[in-house]
């Protein structure tokens, strides 16, 4: 990319354009951190803000977006929108709920499986909103207390989602950015993710599971479920499963194809599409396509659009380079200390405040440490770090990840909320066991 | 012609704090879907229906998100649906009137707009005076109030329909007959 085609043409009132986008990009960001106005809004405004005050053109601002992400997040979710409505989550669910007897203990280990291995392959939002509805069910059920379901899959689906390229917002950016394949993800940090699950759920088990107990009679309804009839509509099934084992194949061999992975995940959507509608009414088509498109979560995809702007607005001005440097200044620029350090600051930003606007910034400020590392292909500790540091580092408290309060939010509807102190006292230990974890794994596996 | 002249007076009514039990009662004994609840002021505060009884049955989770539209994997258990009446029946009806969907009518409405609105609720309408210190119930309108008013208006044009409609049910009045 050519900075000098960004370069500053019509700064209003002559302000200096360093002064303009640090301010502007501040106070982005602490109008975000105050969540008084919706965060796609602020974004938006302060990325047209940019443009306006001449920081950016237009042009400009453009190639600040990345059409990777913002592409492969929409052609995911619309692939999910379509897949959901054929029942195949709820099967899963109640299968494997089924498959350990429903004891309750064995459920909150299935579920807590399931939510990370659809966390890795889908996004975490998506796959709690298809989770926790059943969990929901099968507690009330069973006459247990859902909290410690849902706080296992809150930890679930940050720590599955850390596994793939795909798996959570933080990685799609550093894969599209980097750039990493699918397959480097899967290589480099899918190996750690058991292990860090699997303590995760020894202490749920300490806490909770050996103490955890239902009657034979609320067990059997569970056992009483047909979960073959959650499955609405087969053909559906059949037409969402094939798209979706095709896209993920995709991904496997992008390398291979030349292709990336916004273009297949566009191209996946499209097909589902055109297999769900080809023999309807245009009338129908029109309405199908509609609600599919209207399930999109555009407030996300809109907070990228405004935040890639903003963040290309200060790179551009030569901030993040002065953070970089400083950064550098403070390990001594030594490889071990910094990726170690931006493993710990990703944990403990994002587990306070959203992980994408910190991903989004940390992105350009490492690209510019390359020269001191002896180029770009010595940063690869470093960006195993970020994506380590930024995924688990949203099990740290109720706001460090939007899927955590998307389950908040269904446990307070059901008379079961989750409130942010008795939380964060439990899962922000847990996430400082994560990434106590990730640093060894870190440390030997790339560092020494 | 305005809603007032076609809705149904002094209707019955529960209090925010009556079990849901003896609203049931009420509702059996005269026939009507919806009861308009009062809180000790006797301000009116919302609507207890048979829809709402329904929502209660139902488990927490089918009735807060869509992606549990279908419930037909559940075993067919009408001892739980049993157990969840009993306990819905000694709650106190407020906590269970739907105020998302509760469609007000004031009492000068012009009919079709009144159509328009039962068209729209999934209930009767209370029909309110809406002053500084809250919604004072003044009469419920409910489908049958629609159509016998309508059909009263007839005259010979029509003597079966018109005799039909103006003896059935009014809903949540004591004055129908």
């Amino acid at each position: 990319m050519s900075e000098h085609s960004d370069s500053v043409m019509n700064m209003i009132f002559g302000w200096d354009p360093v002064w303009v986008a640090g301010t502007l990009f501040v106070l982005t960001y602490a109008v975000i951190m105050t969540e008084r106005v919706n965060r796609a809004i602020v974004a938006l405004l302060g990325g047209m803000l940019m443009i306006m005050t001449g920081v950016l053109n237009q042009e400009a601002a453009l190639r600040g977006e990345d059409f990777n992400t913002l592409g492969l997040l929409t052609g995911m979710m619309v692939i999910v929108a379509i897949t959901r409505r054929s029942g195949v989550f709820q099967f899963v669910a109640i299968w494997s709920a089924k498959k350990v007897g429903a004891q309750p203990w064995g459920i909150l280990l299935m579920l807590s499986v399931v939510t990370a291995i659809f966390s890795a392959l889908l996004d975490n939002v998506t796959t709690v909103l298809l989770i926790v509805p059943v969990t929901l069910l099968i507690t009330q059920e069973l006459k247990v207390t859902p909290f410690p379901f849902l706080f296992t899959e809150i930890l679930s689906s940050n720590i599955g989602g850390a596994a793939t390229l795909i798996g959570d917002p933080p990685n799609i950016m550093i894969g599209s950015a980097v750039p990493f394949s699918f397959n480097d993800f899967l290589i480099n940090l899918a190996p750690i993710i058991p292990l860090i699950l699997l303590m995760t759920l020894a202490v749920v088990w300490v806490i909770w599971g050996r103490k955890m107990h239902a009657s034979d009679e609320a067990r059997q309804n569970i056992m009483d479920f047909n979960e073959k009839n959650s499955i609405t509509d087969a053909r559906l099934l059949k037409q969402s499963l094939f798209v979706l084992a095709t896209v993920i194949s995709g991904f496997i061999f992008a390398h291979q194809l030349h292709l990336e992975p916004a273009t297949i995940a566009l191209f996946g959507a499209a097909l589902l599409l055109l297999l769900t509608n080809i023999k309807r009414s245009s009338e129908s088509q029109a309405k199908d396509v509609h609600a599919s498109f209207a399930e999109v979560e555009w407030i996300t995809i809109f907070f990228f659009v405004g935040l890639f702007i903003l963040v290309h607005g200060v790179e551009h001005v030569g901030l993040l380079e002065r953070l970089a440097n400083a950064v550098l200044d403070f390990t001594g620029g030594d490889l071990t200390n910094t990726a170690l350090m931006i493993l710990w600051i990703s944990a403990i930003f994002s587990a306070l405040v959203d992980n994408i606007p910190f991903v989004a910034t940390m992105i350009p400020v490492i690209k510019s440490m390359a020269p001191v590392f002896g180029g770009a292909e010595n940063l690869a500790p470093i960006w195993w770090s970020l994506a380590l540091g930024a995924c688990l580092g949203g099990n740290g408290s109720l706001i460090g990840a939007s899927a955590n309060l998307i389950v908040a939010g269904y446990a307070e509807q059901a008379g079961h909320p989750i409130r942010f102190v008795p939380f964060m006292l439990l899962a922000f230990p847990m996430m400082l066991m994560s990434i106590v974890i990730a640093t060894i794994y870190i440390y030997f596996r790339f560092l020494v | 012609m305005s809603a007032e002249q076609f809705m149904s007076r002094d209707p019955v009514t529960a209090h925010a704090d009556e079990r849901v039990r003896n609203a049931l009662v009420k509702m059996c004994d005269k026939h009507i879907h919806n009861l308009p609840v009062m809180d000790s002021d006797g301000k009116f505060i919302g609507l207890f229906g048979l829809r709402n009884l329904l929502h209660a049955l139902l488990p927490k989770a089918a009735t807060i998100s869509p992606a549990l539209k279908s419930l037909v994997f559940l075993a067919d258990n009408l001892e739980e649906v049993i157990e969840s009446l009993q306990e819905v029946a000694d709650q106190p009806v407020k906590n269970y009137l739907d105020r998302d969907h509760l469609i007000l009518c004031r009492t000068d409405e012009p009919i079709m707009e009144v159509i328009r609105k039962l068209h729209e609720a999934p209930t009767s309408l209370p029909v309110v005076l809406l002053e500084s210190d809250g919604a004072h119930l003044v009469g419920m309108i409910s489908y049958w109030d629609i159509l016998a008013h309508i059909s009263a208006q007839l005259g010979d044009a029509d003597p079966r329909l018109k005799s039909a409609c103006m003896t059935s049910d009014s809903e949540g009045s004591e004055a129908s007959e």
